[in-house]
């Protein structure tokens, strides 16, 4: 165990640059800092002066974190880098704020548009809602992973499992609405014997609709999943690699 | 090939390149030893903090001025250390003469000593 391990700790948390930049770097502030250590009390300072200029000497300040996410960045995180650091974090926030509400939107007009969704009647509400929060949650994940390359490992699998179980929680919904409206239907023919075909297919339709719009889109939300977990596998395999260059 | 130019604006980021690429003209140096080089080599005057130097190592490497690798030191564990490249070279030539250059229109103006 490093008697920098604190330190490291610490340091760790602030670098966030994409991957394998981020173990490269810390593994080089791991090593320089046992080497300066080392330098320090060949030069015959006592081991807690060789500690105390070991860690005067990496300082890793805010700037020069700035100055390695321009170097390792992508265009956009040099570019969201360019302006102030909190006008950039706000920016950043108002536009997946923007594109969760333009697809809050389209869903909305999707639903009154396409005959199908219609079918689907008013169980399909949260059904879209669940996939709505899905996408969101898929949208801002992808745009740390790729755009930001925000690779520290504390918050690499968040809002995985989050998208996981609202996917889940479609299916769960779309299969409720089944139900629900199959219990309903089965009293309306209890009520109305006459009318026994007219509501069985028109709960038939219904039901259908559901389904189908319940499946589809949470296999779209499970696909967006599948795909961010793969970045994340590969993000981890790139962190393993740089530690293991050979 | 990546031109040198001094502009004001950029001074201190090209006078810390061109210290790092001088101090790798002596062989290849882990980034701790570079830090000490300078330190040394300048009685003390240029005292690098480490953290400013990984952005400027990483920025050299990615031009391609300096190549670096990974060595396995035994129970020190890894070490990176860096070397200059053929491009490094030439580009450290040009920088120095336009930091001489520099410095001796500088003197020329505010004079060597006081008068």
């Amino acid at each position: 165990m490093s008697r920098f391990e604190a330190v490291l700790r610490e340091i760790s948390g602030r670098v966030n640059l994409p991957q394998p930049a981020r173990t490269r770097v810390l593994a080089e502030i791991a090593g320089d800092l046992d080497d300066f250590f080392q330098a320090f009390l060949e030069r015959g300072a006592s081991e807690e002066d060789a500690e105390r200029q070991a860690l005067g000497h990496i300082d890793l300040s805010d700037e020069a974190l700035r100055d390695l996410a321009r170097v390792h960045g992508n265009w956009f995180r040099r570019l969201s880098d360019s302006i102030a650091e909190r006008a950039g974090s706000r920016w950043e926030l108002t536009l997946v704020g923007l594109l969760v509400l333009l697809a809050v939107f389209l869903s909305g007009a999707v639903v009154q548009a396409v005959p199908i969704c219609r079918a689907a009647g008013a169980w399909l509400i949260p059904v879209a809602c669940a996939a709505v929060a899905t996408l969101g949650i898929g949208a801002w994940k992808a745009h740390v992973l790729w755009l930001r390359g925000d690779h520290r490992p504390k918050g690499l699998h968040a809002g995985l499992g989050a998208m996981l179980g609202l996917s889940v929680l479609q299916l769960f919904l779309a299969f409720a609405g089944v139900w629900v409206t199959a219990w309903a239907a089965l009293r309306a023919v209890g009520l109305e014997p006459a009318q026994a075909g007219i509501t069985t297919m028109h709960w038939l339709l219904g039901a259908l609709a559901l389904l189908v719009m319940g499946m589809s889109l949470a296999l779209v939300c499970g696909l967006a999943w599948f795909i961010l977990l793969g970045k994340v596998a590969s993000i981890e395999r790139a962190e393993a690699a740089a530690l293991l260059p050979d | 090939m990546k031109h040198p130019a001094l502009e004001i604006r950029s001074l201190t980021p090209n006078c810390n390149e061109t210290l790092i690429l001088t101090a790798l003209e002596k062989g290849a140096r882990h980034g701790y030893q570079l830090a000490l080089d300078l330190e040394e080599r300048s009685g003390g005057f240029f005292e690098f903090k480490h953290g400013t130097l990984y952005p400027i190592l990483h920025k050299l490497e990615k031009e391609g001025l300096i190549a670096g690798s990974w060595s396995d030191e035994g129970l020190r564990g890894k070490r990176r250390h860096y070397r200059l490249t053929e491009m490094g070279q030439e580009y450290a030539r040009a920088q120095r003469e336009q930091w001489r250059t520099f410095v001796d229109h500088l003197v020329d103006v505010i004079g060597r000593s006081e008068p």
